[in-house]
């Protein structure tokens, strides 16, 4: 098999062959990225699974030999879904962040109305249909910036410095998204799952 | 003592186990005598869990076949 480095020299020579083998390497995860990101609506996901190769091969040449090419491509389709969704932006409405909690008010611990706990375990879960349609609205509703945080860390399984490269934003900008989407979701599914 | 409240912004650290050794300290003194954060810690940790645990999707051959045909057309 032909070196990834390799693949990138004869692609930036315009080898559409070389390029199709680079694709075959990263078109799973980017269409599962843009497939999670565009929760609901197909359409959009296979316009930015194609849009990302096709702009990734018009910038090839502009590519730099230092860089990791996966990330890069992240980088596209996440700019791509993001160009897609910038009207969303804004903050997440967290219940939780945004009222004062019974201990700290008047020193009682007995929040337990609070939060009721979900009796199945994640795997259980995570084949259950309503459950699976439940998490795509939830991500609908996210904000596209914390969508494409959340997405990008729990879903496609980076870590919070790679998160931060695709984004060009600082690990702690990347943590409290992800806190905040995080909790979003946790809301959300808890009319599901409770 | 730390509070519930103070707990909440530090939880996604808690469960990727992402964070300084002493604040974990305090996070675990406190859910020792906290019910109510057990609680909440395992429902954000179930969370993330299902998050990993959706399904992958992936692209059809006529569409793989689509951005191929699209690419080699320049």
């Amino acid at each position: 098999m032909e070196s990834e480095s390799d693949l990138i020299i004869k692609s930036k020579q315009g080898n559409s062959d070389a390029f199709s083998s680079l694709i075959s390497r990263y078109e799973d995860k980017i269409f599962n990225l843009a497939h999670k990101v565009c929760a609901g609506m197909p359409a959009e996901a296979e316009d930015v699974y194609q849009e990302t190769f096709l702009t990734a091969f018009k910038k090839l040449p502009h590519f730099r030999a230092d860089s990791n090419l996966g990330t890069w491509l992240y980088r596209i389709a996440s700019n791509l879904c993001w160009m897609r969704f910038r009207k969303t932006r804004g903050e997440p409405v967290v219940p939780i962040l945004d009222r004062t909690h019974p201990h700290d008010e008047d020193g009682n611990s007995d929040h337990s109305p609070l939060w009721r706990d979900w009796s199945d375990g994640p795997e259980e879960l995570a084949r259950k249909k309503a459950l699976r349609e439940a998490v795509e609205a939830a991500l609908g509703d996210l904000p596209i910036d914390y969508r494409l945080i959340v997405v990008l860390r729990d879903i496609q399984g980076l870590s919070n410095e790679e998160t931060a490269q695709v984004m060009k934003l600082s690990v702690a900008a990347v943590k409290s998204r992800l806190h905040r989407g995080r909790l979003f979701l946790r809301d959300r599914l808890d009319k599901v799952a409770a | 003592m730390m509070k519930c409240r103070e707990l909440l912004k530090h939880l996604s650290d808690y469960i990727d186990r992402d964070m300084d050794a002493s604040i974990c300290r305090h996070i675990d003194s406190h859910v020792k005598g906290c019910k109510p954060c057990i609680t909440f810690i395992n429902t954000l940790r179930k969370t993330k869990g299902i998050l990993q645990r959706q399904p992958k999707a992936v692209p059809s051959k006529k569409l793989r076949s689509e951005l191929r045909r699209r690419l080699s057309q320049g």
